[in-house]
């Protein structure tokens, strides 16, 4: 079996903090990556604020997830989308982010999921 | 049933069992492709779905306890489940060698159950025709 033969895309949906999916999920990314998949991760909704610069995380006892996504590059994780949409509706400028991100329009995220093999929602 | 076209499930459950109603949905999703003559590949616990794990789990005796109702139907059906290791230590579920190791007083995952990596996970998303996850 082939690992590269499939394509996997990470959703993110939910804010930083609160709880540990946005953990989860990083953990999940780079464990992909390391598996030599094609992966890529989207941000929607809230999951887009786990990628604002300037978190103070070590304020509530966290790990600051924004640091933890600017290392995706590291891991050959360059394939990194944001919803336009959730977005403008949360007022988030694109120099917002921790790291170089595509930024999709519904249409264009709608191609995107057609394209996966696996997509996992957290 | 007609001539269906079998299919290889894999499952990641997300919420922990008396956090949401999906862990349910999921057992009864599981319940119907086995029924409907599909495959299981694998059954993943992530994040709170790790507590399904677990062998302590008490509610009252009037309610459904929906962490034994999961390990006695993969136990029945030989599924291959697998709570994330580094979930799970979070959580406080632990296996005999995992609990030697940090020293602590008791394990309590059930011996239906293998604590494993996120590999396993991507390993299911790479052999599997469909993952679905359950879990907000």
């Amino acid at each position: 079996m082939s690992a590269t033969s499939k394509k996997v895309l990470v959703v993110n949906r939910k804010s930083p903090y609160g709880n540990l999916r946005s953990r989860e999920a990083i953990d999940t990314l780079l464990v992909a990556s390391a598996y030599g998949l094609q992966v890529s991760a989207l941000y929607l909704d809230d999951g887009i604020f786990q990628l604002i610069q300037s978190q103070q995380a070590d304020q509530i006892s966290s790990k600051n997830i924004a640091k933890m996504i600017s290392a995706f590059e590291m891991y050959d994780l360059k394939d990194v989308y944001v919803d336009a949409s959730s977005m403008e509706k949360r007022s988030i400028q694109e120099q917002d982010f921790v790291l170089p991100v595509n930024i999709l329009t519904t249409e264009q995220i709608k191609t995107l999921l057609h394209q996966q093999d696996q997509i996992l929602s957290f | 049933m007609g001539y269906l076209l079998a299919m290889k499930f894999s499952l990641i459950i997300l919420d922990g069992p008396s956090s949401s109603q999906s862990s349910h949905t999921a057992l009864e999703f599981a319940k119907a492709a086995l029924a409907a003559g599909h495959e299981l590949f694998r059954v993943f616990f992530a994040n709170d779905g790790v507590l399904h794990g677990s062998t302590l789990s008490t509610p009252p005796q009037d309610e459904t306890n929906i962490t034994e109702d999961w390990q006695r139907f993969v136990a029945q059906h030989k599924i291959d489940t697998v709570v994330c290791v580094a979930a799970s230590l979070r959580r406080g579920l632990l296996n005999e060698q995992e609990a030697q190791r940090y020293q602590k007083s008791a394990a309590n995952l059930s011996d239906t159950i293998e604590l494993g990596g996120l590999g396993q996970l991507i390993e299911a998303t790479l052999s599997s025709d469909r993952v679905l996850t359950f879990g907000s």
